[in-house]
C-alpha cells in the first residue's frame, strides 16, 4: 500500500445492454476508462447502478455488448484487475473480525483502517461502520487498480465519509480506476472525475 | 494448494462452531434407525436382514438433508464471488466444496455406522464390507450432494426441489452399495460391485464438479 500502481488499467464497455426479468435498464451504453480517475455513477433506486457495476465487475453477462480490461494493453480476465464492495459487505457471523481478514488476506491493512482493537470481535456484533471498514480493508489488501464500489458512503458518518474519499483520493493518484455507485457523491478536489446519470428507459 | 487448504480450515471452523449443525445428521440416524428397530418389532433375525439397508438409507437421506449448507451461505454472503474475484474458479470452487461437505458432513455419518449396527445385531464381516462400500461411495454421495447444494443457491427454499433432482441420482450407489455390502461377506476383496461402487463415484466425480461450478455462476449472476 502507498507504492504506485505501476501498471495502467482500463475499463471499456461496448453498446451493452443490461436486461433485468422483462425490463430494458440500460441499452447501448459505451463507456471506455483508460486515465486514473473517479466515475460516479448515479441515479434513483431500480435504475440500474447494481446491475451496471456487477457487469462491469465481471460477475453477470450483458443481455448484449461486451466488456473488456486491460492491464498494461493485454485484454485480461476481471479477476486479475477487479475489486468488488457490495452495498452490504458481510463476514462469516461466527468468525471473529481478525480470522475473516486473515482468510482474505487484510490483516496488513487492519492497522491503516483503525481495526486493530476489534479484532477479537465476531463479525456479526460489528456496527455498520466497522463492518464497511473491514470491507474497505480487503478491497486495499487485493492490490488491484479497478475498484467498483456499490454504495461505499451509505450508513456512514462524516468521519467514516472522510475516509472512503481519502481511499479513493490515494487510490486514483498511485494510477488505479474507480467507479462509485452513490447517491450523494462527494467532491474530491484535485483528482480527475467524471458522472454518469442513469436514468431509466 | 493454499486456497483449498485455507477453505478446508475455514470450513471447519464454522463447524466447529456452528452450535452442533454438523451433527444433525448423525442425530437424524439415531432417531431413523432406532425408530426402524421399534417398527420392525426388535426379533433379532429380521433386525439383521434388514440393518446394512436401513443404514445405508439412513446415510443417504441425512446427506440430502444438509445438501443446503454446501454452498448456501457462501452464495448468500458473496464469498462465492469475491473468492472468484480473487482468482478462485468457480470449478475450483465446486472442488473445494465437494471434499469440504464429504469431510465434514458425510464421514461423521459414515464412521457412526458400526455403532448402529449394535443395534440391529450384525455381523464383523457384515460391518467391514458395508463401512468399506460407504467409503467408496462416499466420493459420489459427496459430488451428488454438492451439485444439489449448489442448485439450490442462495434461496434455501429451493431445497427440496433439488433433492428431488438428485436422489434418483443416487439411486445407483444405493442398488450397488447395499450389494456390495452384502456379497463382501462372501466374495471379500473380490466383490465386483466394490469396483462398481469405485466406478460410480468417480464417474459422479466427474459430471458433478463441472456441473456445480456452472450452477454457482448461474446463481451468482
Amino acid at each position: 500500500m502507498g507504492d504506485p500502481v505501476t501498471a495502467t488499467v482500463s475499463l471499456r464497455l461496448d453498446d451493452i445492454s443490461i436486461v433485468r426479468g422483462d425490463r430494458t435498464l440500460i441499452s447501448a451504453l459505451s463507456i471506455y476508462l483508460d486515465r486514473p480517475q473517479v466515475l460516479w455513477v448515479e441515479g434513483g433506486n431500480g435504475v440500474g447502478k447494481t446491475s451496471l457495476l456487477r457487469t462491469c465487475a465481471g460477475l453477470s453477462k450483458p443481455e448484449a455488448g461486451q466488456v473488456s480490461w486491460q492491464l498494461n494493453e493485454q485484454t485480461v480476465t476481471a479477476p486479475e484487475v477487479v475489486a468488488w464492495l457490495p452495498t452490504e459487505p458481510q463476514g462469516k457471523p461466527t468468525l471473529n473480525l481478525g480470522e475473516d481478514a486473515t482468510f482474505w488476506g487484510a490483516s496488513q491493512a487492519l492497522e491503516t483502517l483503525e481495526l486493530l482493537d476489534h479484532v477479537k470481535t465476531p463479525t456479526e456484533r460489528l456496527s455498520t461502520g466497522q463492518s464497511k471498514r473491514l470491507a474497505l480493508a480487503k478491497l486495499i489488501a487485493s492490490d488491484k487498480p479497478l475498484w467498483i464500489l456499490d454504495e461505499p458512503l451509505a450508513g456512514l458518518d462524516a468521519e467514516g465519509r472522510e475516509r472512503v474519499a481519502g481511499l479513493l483520493r490515494d487510490h486514483v493518484r498511485r494510477g488505479g480506476i474507480a467507479l462509485v455507485a452513490s447517491h450523494a457523491p462527494i467532491h474530491l478536489p484535485e483528482i480527475h472525475q467524471q458522472r454518469l446519470r442513469l436514468s431509466g428507459t | 494448494m493454499s486456497v483449498w487448504r485455507k477453505i478446508l480450515m475455514r470450513d471447519l471452523r464454522l463447524a466447529a462452531r456452528s452450535g452442533g449443525a454438523w451433527a444433525y445428521g448423525l442425530v437424524f440416524m439415531a432417531l431413523f434407525l432406532t425408530l426402524c428397530a421399534f417398527a420392525l418389532g426388535g426379533e433379532m433375525s429380521g433386525l439383521r436382514r434388514l440393518g446394512v439397508p436401513l443404514i445405508w438409507l439412513s446415510v443417504l437421506l441425512a446427506a440430502l438433508m444438509s445438501v443446503d449448507r454446501v454452498f448456501g451461505d457462501d452464495l448468500r454472503d458473496g464469498t462465492v464471488e469475491q473468492l472468484w474475484l480473487s482468482g478462485t474458479s468457480y470449478l475450483t470452487q465446486a472442488a473445494v466444496g465437494t471434499v469440504s461437505f464429504g469431510l465434514i458432513r458425510l464421514l461423521p455419518l459414515i464412521l457412526s455406522a458400526p455403532l448402529w449396527s449394535l443395534l440391529y445385531g450384525l455381523t464383523a464381516q457384515q460391518v467391514t464390507g458395508m463401512i468399506i462400500a460407504l467409503l467408496l461411495a462416499l466420493p459420489g454421495l459427496a459430488a451428488f450432494g454438492a451439485l444439489a447444494g449448489a442448485l439450490t443457491g442462495a434461496r434455501g427454499k429451493g431445497g427440496f426441489l433439488s433433492i428431488f433432482l438428485v436422489a434418483p441420482l443416487l439411486a445407483p450407489i444405493l442398488i450397488f452399495g447395499v450389494m456390495a455390502a452384502e456379497n463382501f461377506i462372501a466374495d471379500g476383496w473380490a466383490t465386483t460391485e466394490l469396483r462398481v461402487l469405485a466406478g460410480l463415484s468417480l464417474l459422479s466425480l466427474a459430471v458433478s464438479i463441472p456441473a456445480s461450478a456452472a450452477a454457482l455462476f448461474a446463481n451468482v449472476e
